[in-house]
């Protein structure tokens, strides 16, 4: 369908498939030149002085090294050829490639000529031989192995400093829950889809069958089996037709053995080309459903509890405050950040705030309810700096200083249940401003609040004294 | 069979002989190889006694592997399967059918507990009315839980695929309609531990007069470790069996008694390794701290009269309301996981106990002013924010009157049903005030949003910081996981 049969001649098929081949055989035979060119500068450089001993293998070398490299400049041309690359990026590769064979042949002729022995200036040319095959083999390497092969690996602030950034070409699809409609079809939704299902092998440096898939031009002009975007009968162009075959057909793209886009993703190609393919539409008026695009929309991420660059505290640290009698855990498996509670802790036992000094960054979550703890609480919490919830339930406290908790700046829900929780102390929170959730019930400030006093707090208040009215239906026995 | 015996043997050959030497003599290979891993993995071996912290206090609490939004779970069953037709799905246009045969089509292919022939259909019994911010629909068979409904989140189209009582139960706690696999509440106990070391992690209350149907595999820990099941305790009476000293034992006495079994228990596990043995240690001292705590705990006569008003509690008797109060007091008490069971929910109509227009209100009434109470009591005490609380039925009941062996019943009364169903949740992490899944007129089938027992399985892991895929248990070589391989989060229903 899409491949033109060739003629049905056996040589010039038979030749095509040895030339490919012959191609392919490049990475393998560049490492022979390698091999012989720098035994031969060895050997320019073990020569003892004004001797000519190893003259003989220093021609040996440099004449095997030019054969070599001329194998693999022909070989890499014919990869070239038939692998779908550009010139221009193969330009360097192929240029020095082409530079290094000749230099090494000339240098063959310069030392078949030479019989005396070797001076500087051979020395000299050899270092030059290995530059240049040095550089061709780097570039060579940069076209298997990526331009950022060696860079990858170097810390990120180096990378900054050599001013490679990383930031990936292959946009992720990012839509927006409230304008998603307004955004443009190809440039948002497709062009990222491509980026990530195609473009490895049709970019522009690649260029598989001649298609290039990263650009609007590019899309419109085809590849080499034609259009890929139908003008007639849109909606059977190749671009989709080819994606919407059987993963076991040969003509099913991308081959089987690459990354598969997922369902949604070939179900938005199939959309965007019903609608027209236009590298214009927005997706409203394509048409597109939220339900296409919503997984698109941003996770919600308001984290709970806050940030930090804290790392985790060792089990020794910790073993101390559970050894007291306090449950202690991170909150989730591999946070830094702790929670304690005092539930379990020996009601006979003195529990002695001032002794977290050394963790009490790491804890978020403070539960010590039940001990016998006073008011002197509330300046024993200041160093508690990411402290986010703070349960202080049945306990002897009136709350007198607990206004120090506006110094903690990432609490959000106080407890103070079964307390002596005085009205006037806790009038001093109303204006906190991260405090999310005050729950006071059971205290007599809970029995004194007004709805005034309730209107001047930032934070939801909760205390209590919920009824439920004694209706006739509660006796009725059917 | 002497016969057959001898003629399979004729069959046998040189070539089963060799055939049977590879693979046997693989086998000789394979298992020191087996045994290596085993030492390697550290998990037992006898001869290198390698405990964790976990295996001497398998109930310690753990973190789980994300942040949680619940730390604990109340998980309120109605045993029997209550009719979510008189409850939440209100259906004005099975109202206009009342007493119309049931249309065949919607019969075709489909089995049905008890209907069998054509039955007819059976208008709503329950008068609805819309209440809160949210307008959720609630019949008038639940005038206190009207009130609250703000706190929760509706599911209206849970479907199972078990028309019996046992095996739907077994399949809403186990995520399995057959036996073997451990309850829900065992397997939150398993990943999480409990934060109160004097009182059980899994801690199960009934209520109605009778236990599930499917007896007590509903919180059987399965193929887990035997700790972390569930704890039976009584409302009436002593609250745990056999917990008591007898007369003339000191607790002194009782402590030495527990340490020298426990020393020969220890001495036993160093020679057999069997870690069920570690679990029958740690048994017999949860049991003597809980001596001290659980009748603490579990006697609500200390609690305010108010209180008392608030859930309806009938002290002294075998109440839901008296064990909704006691869910929330272990839940205080930082125990994880709460189960309570309530007997008598299968209104079939045969008689009037089962009638949906007398028992079933009866039913209704014992459970809506104590649930009701249970969600204002956890809000005041900011429990709410920490708690998930689950609400529902082992599987739904009929648009259609129940006609068994084909004739009408004496009472208005609903057969199974597993296409739809309603149940909610409240707490933590749940979007309040709102309705998720849509039934079709008739309210026979969920037309939207339908979620099935592991959704619901899912989305409570979620909730308590489990991804369900990750959590798993190996046994009889394989990971095993609560929802099997199924089960997606419901989304929808979360803040």
């Amino acid at each position: 369908m899409w491949k033109e049969k060739s003629s049905k001649k056996f040589w010039p098929e038979f030749m095509d498939f040895i030339f490919s081949l012959f191609g392919r055989f490049h990475p393998v035979l560049v490492h022979l030149p390698i091999g012989f060119l720098i035994l031969g500068s060895i050997l320019v450089f073990y020569a003892k002085k004004e001797s000519k001993e190893f003259l003989p293998a220093i021609r040996i070398s440099f004449f095997w090294g030019t054969i070599a490299a001329l194998f693999s400049v022909v070989s890499g041309f014919l990869l070239y050829q038939r692998e779908g690359y550009s010139f221009d990026t193969v330009s360097k590769h192929l240029i020095l490639g082409v530079l290094t064979t000749l230099f090494s042949f000339g240098f063959y002729l310069y030392m078949k000529k030479r019989v005396d022995f070797i001076d500087s200036k051979v020395k000299g040319m050899s270092i030059g031989l290995l530059l240049l095959l040095m550089l061709t083999g780097h570039f060579g390497g940069e076209l298997t192995h990526g331009s950022d092969y060696f860079t990858e690996v170097l810390p990120e602030k180096f990378q900054e400093f050599l001013g490679i950034s990383n930031a990936s070409e292959v946009a992720m699809i990012r839509l927006d829950e409230e304008h998603w409609g307004e955004a443009i079809f190809y440039q948002d939704v497709i062009r990222p889809i491509l980026s990530q299902n195609c473009n490895s092998c049709h970019n522009e440096k690649n260029r598989k069958g001649e298609l290039v898939l990263s650009s609007p031009e590019w899309i419109a002009k085809g590849g080499k089996n034609g259009l890929v975007l139908d003008p007639i009968e849109l909606i059977n162009s190749t671009l989709l037709a080819r994606m919407l075959l059987p993963l076991d057909d040969k003509e099913h793209m991308p081959p089987k053995d690459k990354r598969q886009p997922s369902k949604q993703e070939v179900a938005l190609i199939h959309k965007w080309i019903e609608a027209g393919a236009s590298f214009e539409v927005s997706l409203a008026k394509a048409g597109v459903e939220e339900e296409m695009i919503n997984m698109y929309f941003p996770e919600e991420r308001e984290f709970f509890y806050p940030e930090t660059e804290l790392t985790q505290l060792e089990e020794n640290v910790l073993l101390p405050f559970r050894k007291s009698g306090l449950l202690i855990e991170p909150i989730s498996q591999e946070s830094p950040l702790i929670k304690i509670s005092a539930i379990n802790f020996p009601k006979d036992q003195k529990l002695n705030l001032k002794d977290f000094q050394g963790i009490a960054s790491n804890i978020v979550y403070l539960d010590i309810s039940g001990t016998d703890l006073d008011d002197g609480v509330w300046n024993d919490l200041m160093v508690f700096e990411n402290l986010t919830v703070l349960k202080i339930n049945r306990v002897d406290i009136e709350g007198h200083g607990m206004e120090a908790l506006h110094q903690l700046k990432n609490l959000k829900r106080l407890y103070l249940n079964d307390s002596d929780l005085q009205l006037s102390n806790l009038l001093t929170l109303a204006d906190h401003p991260t405090l999310e959730g005050i729950f006071f019930y059971a205290t007599p400030a809970s029995k004194a609040i007004t709805s005034d006093e309730i209107a001047r707090f930032l934070a939801r208040l909760e205390y209590g004294g919920y009824e439920l009215p004694v209706l006739s239906s509660d006796t009725v026995v059917y | 069979m002497g016969e057959l015996e001898l003629q399979r043997l004729q069959k046998q050959t040189r070539r089963h002989f060799l055939m049977d030497c590879v693979s046997k003599m693989g086998g000789l290979a394979l298992f020191p190889l087996l045994n290596a891993c085993q030492i390697g993995s550290g998990k037992e071996g006898v001869q290198g006694l390698n405990l964790s912290e976990r295996d001497l206090n398998p109930l310690a609490s753990l973190a789980p592997p994300f942040i949680p939004k619940v730390k604990s779970v109340i998980y309120l069953h109605m045993a029997g399967a209550p009719s979510q037709l008189e409850l939440f799905d209100y259906k004005p246009e099975l109202a206009k059918y009342d007493n119309q045969p049931c249309p065949e089509s919607m019969l075709e292919g489909r089995k049905f507990a008890f209907i069998r022939g054509v039955p007819n259909l059976l208008g709503p019994v329950a008068k609805f009315s819309q209440h809160g911010q949210s307008g959720a629909w609630v019949s008038d068979f639940l005038p206190h839980f009207s009130k609250v409904v703000d706190e929760v989140a509706f599911l209206k189209a849970v479907h199972t695929d078990q028309f019996n009582h046992g095996p739907a139960q077994l399949f809403m706690h186990t995520g399995s309609p057959r036996l073997g696999r451990p309850s829900l509440g065992s397997w939150v106990t398993y990943g999480l531990g409990t934060e109160n070391q004097n009182l059980p992690g899994f801690v199960v209350l009934t209520s109605g007069g009778k236990t599930p149907d499917a007896g007590k595999s509903v919180w059987g820990s399965g193929f887990l470790p035997s700790v972390y099941q569930g704890v039976q305790c009584r409302s009436k009476g002593d609250p745990v069996l056999y917990l008591q000293d007898p007369e003339g034992i000191s607790r002194d006495l009782k402590k030495k008694i527990i340490a020298t079994i426990n020393e020969i228990n220890k001495e036993e596990f160093e020679k057999v390794g069997d870690p069920e043995i570690l679990a029958r240690i740690n048994q017999y001292e949860m049991a003597y701290r809980m001596q001290i705590d659980v009748p603490e705990i579990m006697n609500i006569n200390d609690e305010p009269e108010y209180i008392h008003e608030l859930y309806g509690t009938r002290p002294g008797e075998e109440a839901f309301a008296n064990n909704c109060l006691l869910a929330r007091k272990l839940v205080e008490k930082g125990v994880r996981f709460v189960q309570l069971y309530d007997w008598g929910w299968d209104s079939h109509g045969t008689e009037k106990d089962t009638a949906l227009d007398l028992g079933f209100r009866n039913k209704c009434r014992e459970i809506d002013r104590p649930m009701s109470a249970l969600l204002l009591d956890l809000k005041q005490r900011g429990l709410l924010e920490d708690t998930l609380v689950i609400w529902g039925g082992e599987f739904g009941r009929t648009p259609m009157q129940e006609n068994r062996e084909g004739k009408t019943m004496g009472f208005k009364g609903r057969d199974h049903h597993v296409e739809a169903f309603t149940m909610w949740m409240a707490g933590g992490g749940i979007k309040k005030g709102t309705s998720f899944g849509r039934t079709d007129d008739l309210g026979f089938s969920g037309i939207e949003g339908r979620v099935s027992v592991h959704d619901i399985h899912a989305t409570i892991l979620q909730l308590l910081g489990f991804d369900h895929e990750k959590f798993t248990y190996d046994f009889q070589g394989r990971p095993f996981r609560l929802t099997d391989v199924e089960g997606e989060i419901i989304k929808e229903i979360l803040a």
